[in-house]
This record gives structure tokens, sequence and C-alpha cells, in this order.
């Protein structure tokens, strides 16, 4: 009997995402991956894993899911309610599971997103490198889609690891008041109305995707509408289009825009900001290059102190 | 010297670039192979390199790159390739034929022959998997974006906006008029690279008749 997990209720949108896809958006192809890279990396932690390996991407309601083979499993990212044949169990921690096991992953409470993973390995072919799913073109994960019900995923390299749980400084608080620093960009200059930022709020729209987030409620102004040459963005890049909501490009950001850059996310909030609800608050606080650096700096000190990963690794 | 300035905590970017020094200077870059830069992109005038903020920082690459491309002699002369392209204007393929008339006052016959008249530098690849940006097309036929995109264009779609024509690789959503049609798929997932024309080629454009698609 092979390993695998099938899949018995599909849930909104499950996805299989990796860290890997680099080097290839200069072909306009995606780097994609987990929009909360974060919580990806603490769970691919909880399993001994390199915290470049492939995860589930579970968006607001999970599937339900059987697994055939014994493994330990680990969720992390937004809370949820998660049951193991009847009973509940905890995420952030990583659990035992025996064949024949049945994991229903209901709706995400407080966030967007929750990450699955096995302390085994897919056995999926790479496109570009990589595992991850991005489905404008069809590729990565099982058949470049988000995960169907019958689908079914098999596993190599079982191996076992001692039981982990992610330390309570590890775990976020997705609270109202959401703080996003962001270092201006390279268009800044040529932005009209927003001079007291810590007044101005923002909510993301239900209409925002993998690609990016757009944030509704309050419309930036430039003082000068012409064209601009096309500037290279990434995840976190701010864009002011014409209409003036801004969008935050996310995992499945093109690779080069014809927007005005507002601003640029801070490394180390892009992955809350990922988990901001539909409809929630946000607020952008400015912080300068060099602070961003000390954020990125404290964060890979913690991680290497606390948990002995190597965030550069 | 090339001015490099950081774009947040995890692009710089190579500004004010002549003609095409894009294109040499970000394939020289890329085989340095350096660990910490994820992502090389070349545009028009500038490149973007999106690195790990973990590896390195900014102004640590910015030094870096300048010591690199110091040492780097840009030939004037590269081997850029020549790339004849199959187009077919039949209204069919061609769906805002009308458009393009009315904005342009010129009959669709004159389009044409203006369209295929040239040939274009591939100024950008990307934005969508494998989207080609050539230009500069005829000034005569210069025609705005479309107002609202259209959810659907289909592969192979070459479309004109601005001073530029471009070509879909893959079915998309998208706000440029389509003028015309190539069978060639020039973008294939299945292959690494997933496509074969560079930044800096040469596109030229011949016309086929509908029924010469099924020879492609």
């Amino acid at each position: 009997m092979k390993n695998t997990i099938e899949i018995l209720r599909e849930g909104i949108y499950t996805s299989i995402q990796d860290l890997k896809r680099t080097g290839f958006r200069k072909y306009g192809v995606p780097k994609s991956g987990p929009m909360d890279e974060y919580s990806h990396i603490l769970t691919n932690w909880l399993l001994d894993k390199e915290i470049i390996s492939e995860l589930l991407e579970i968006t607001y309601y999970g599937p339900k899911i059987k697994i055939n083979f014994d493994t330990k499993i680990a969720l992390f990212g937004s809370k949820c309610d998660v049951i193991l044949n009847n009973n509940k169990i905890e995420t952030g921690k990583s659990i035992s599971v025996k064949s024949g096991d049945i994991l229903d992953i209901k709706k995400c409470i407080d966030a967007n997103r929750v990450y699955l993973g096995f302390s085994a390995d897919m056995k999926l072919k790479n496109t570009f490198n990589s595992k991850s799913t991005y489905d404008k073109i069809q590729i990565g994960g099982l058949h470049g889609k988000k995960l169907l019900k019958n689908d079914k995923i098999e596993f190599i390299n079982i191996r076992d690891n001692k039981s982990k749980k992610i330390p309570s400084s590890f775990v976020r608080s997705n609270n109202q008041n959401i703080i996003i620093r962001v270092i201006k960009g390279i268009h800044y200059y040529k932005v009209d109305n927003f001079n007291n930022e810590n007044k101005i709020n923002f909510k993301i729209s239900p209409n925002s995707d993998r690609m990016g987030l757009r944030l509704i409620n309050y419309k930036i102004k430039l003082n000068d509408y012409s064209e601009i040459e096309s500037t290279v963005v990434t995840k976190g890049s701010i864009q002011i289009p014409k209409d003036g909501n801004p969008i935050i490009l996310m995992s499945d950001s093109q690779s080069s825009g014809g927007y005005p850059v507002f601003g640029n996310v801070c490394k180390v909030d892009i992955s809350k900001l990922s988990q901001v609800q539909p409809n929630q608050k946000i607020k952008f606080k400015f912080i300068s290059l060099k602070e961003s650096n000390k954020l990125i700096e404290y964060e890979k000190r913690k991680f290497m102190s606390k948990l002995n990963l190597d965030l550069s690794s | 010297m090339i001015e490099i300035i950081p774009s947040g905590d995890s692009i710089i970017i190579l500004k004010d670039l002549k003609n095409l020094q894009s294109s040499i200077l970000s394939k020289k870059i890329e085989k340095l192979n350096l660990l910490e830069i994820e992502d090389i992109i070349s545009l028009k005038n500038s490149i973007g390199v999106v690195f790990n903020p973990y590896k390195t920082k900014s102004d640590r690459l910015i030094k870096k790159i300048q010591r690199i491309i110091k040492e780097i002699k840009i030939k004037q002369k590269h081997d850029f390739r020549t790339w004849k392209i199959p187009i077919c204007y039949d209204e069919e393929f061609a769906i805002d034929k009308k458009e393009i008339s009315e904005y342009t006052r010129l009959d669709f016959e004159e389009i044409k022959q203006k369209h295929l008249n040239k040939s274009y530098d591939v100024q950008i690849i990307g934005f969508l998997p494998g989207f080609l940006y050539l230009g500069d097309i005829d000034k005569s036929i210069n025609i705005p974006r479309k107002h609202t995109p259209r959810s659907s264009i289909p592969e192979g779609s070459v479309a004109i906006a601005g001073n530029q024509t471009g070509i879909y690789n893959i079915n998309s959503p998208g706000g440029w008029n389509i003028i015309g049609k190539t069978p060639l798929k020039l973008f294939d997932k299945s292959k690494n690279p997933p496509i074969d024309i560079y930044q800096g080629d040469k596109i030229i454009f011949h016309e086929i008749k509908k029924g010469d698609f099924k020879n492609y």
C-alpha cells in the first residue's frame, strides 16, 4: 500500500506551495509560494523540515483528508478548529497520526490561511524547480490547480521526528488594530494626500487574491499622472493605480509594473499582512530602510536563538 | 558609473541604462550565480535585482554589484537573434480591428502594412508568463489601452497599446487592442527555459492566411 493522503472534501482553496521557485520571474513566471511565509517556515520547523519545503496552504475553510500512513502532522497559521477522528486537536504542534485517520480542518477563525505539513516529502514533479501551484498556467501541485475532491498525494521519505510546539513568543495575535510598516517607494514623491498616516485607515477588499491585496476606504491621489517607466516589483510592493485604491502585490505578483510604487511593506510585516481578513482595517507606518533591516536582523537572531533555525538558509 | 538604488528592503534597481545595456548586464550578473539573489529582471532601461534580505542587505549588494560591473566590458556588438513570427490578421483573430481603425482613422489594410513593415526589439519579457513587449510601432498606429481590460484573451494574440506591440503567450486577461494572432506557441511551461526568445532579440512579423494555421 502506497503512502498517500486522500481529499474527501476539498474546502475553499487548498494548494501546494513551497519557497523554491526563484529565477523564473524574468520569464514572467511568479515566485508563488505561501502567502504567509512566517507560518510556513514555522510549520516546517515543527516537522524538522527545510524551511522551503512544500506544504498545503489552506484558505478560509479547510479540506477533510484521509491519511493512509503513519506519520506526524503539524498545522500553523490562522486559528482554526481541527478534528482528528472525533477529537479536537491543537494547532502549533506536531502530532502523530495513524494510517486510516481522518483529519477535518474547519473554518479559519482569526486569519485567512493555515498551513498543513507532514513529516514526509510529497512525491510530485517540479515545474521551474518548485512544487508551488500557480493555476493561471496550471503548474505545480498535483495538477496545476487547487486540490480537488478524490485527489491523492503520494508521500516518500517518511521520517519520525520528536514532537515540537511553537513557543508562545512566536504566536502572533491577529488583533483589530493592525499597523503595517512601510518603506517609502521610489515614486512616493508623486503622492499628494498622505500627510497624516496614522489617521488613515485602509480596509482589505474581499476582491483580493494570491496576486495582490486590494485596499479600499481611502484613495491616494497623485500630483502627476504622467506615464512612468515600468519598474521591478515584488511581494510587498504597494502600487497606486489610477483609481487611487492601493494594490499590495503578493506571492503570485507580476515581475514588473507600470503603476507608481507608493512604498514597499517591510519584509517582517508581509506575512502578518497576508493574514488580515477581508474588511478588517490596517494603517501604514513609515519606517526607514535602516530600521527595516534592523527588524530583519532581530527576527533572524530570534529564530536562531530560540528555534535554532537559520532564516538565511 | 551606473546608479543603483534600493527599492524597499528586498530590491535594488540599476537605473538609467542605455538601449539594451540592461539585457547584456543582467545576463552577466546572472552568470555569477550569487546565492543571495532570487530574481534578476531586466526591463527596457533598468534592471531590478530581487534578493533575500535574510542573506544580505541592499547597501552590501549594491557595493558588490558596483564592483562587479566595473570589471564587465560591454561589447557594442552582441549576438541578438532575429525571429520571424507568422501572424494572421483575419477578423476572427483581430477582434479590435474596428476600434483600431476608428481611433487611428486608417483602414485596416494600411494598419496591417504599418505593423508588418518594421522589425521590433524585444524590450521586456514578463508581466504575464512569456508576454513579449515589442517596440516601437509606427506612430500613426499608436492607440491607448482599453478602458476596461478583457477578461480573457486567447493565447497567441498579437496586440498593440501605446508605442508597443505585444504577444500574449498564455490565455489571460488584458487591456491591449488585439490586431491578430500567431499560431506559434512561444511559451512552453514544460521546457526550461520556457521561452527561447531573449530581451534584445529582434522580431519580424510575416503575414499568413487562416488556412495556414494547421501547418504550424
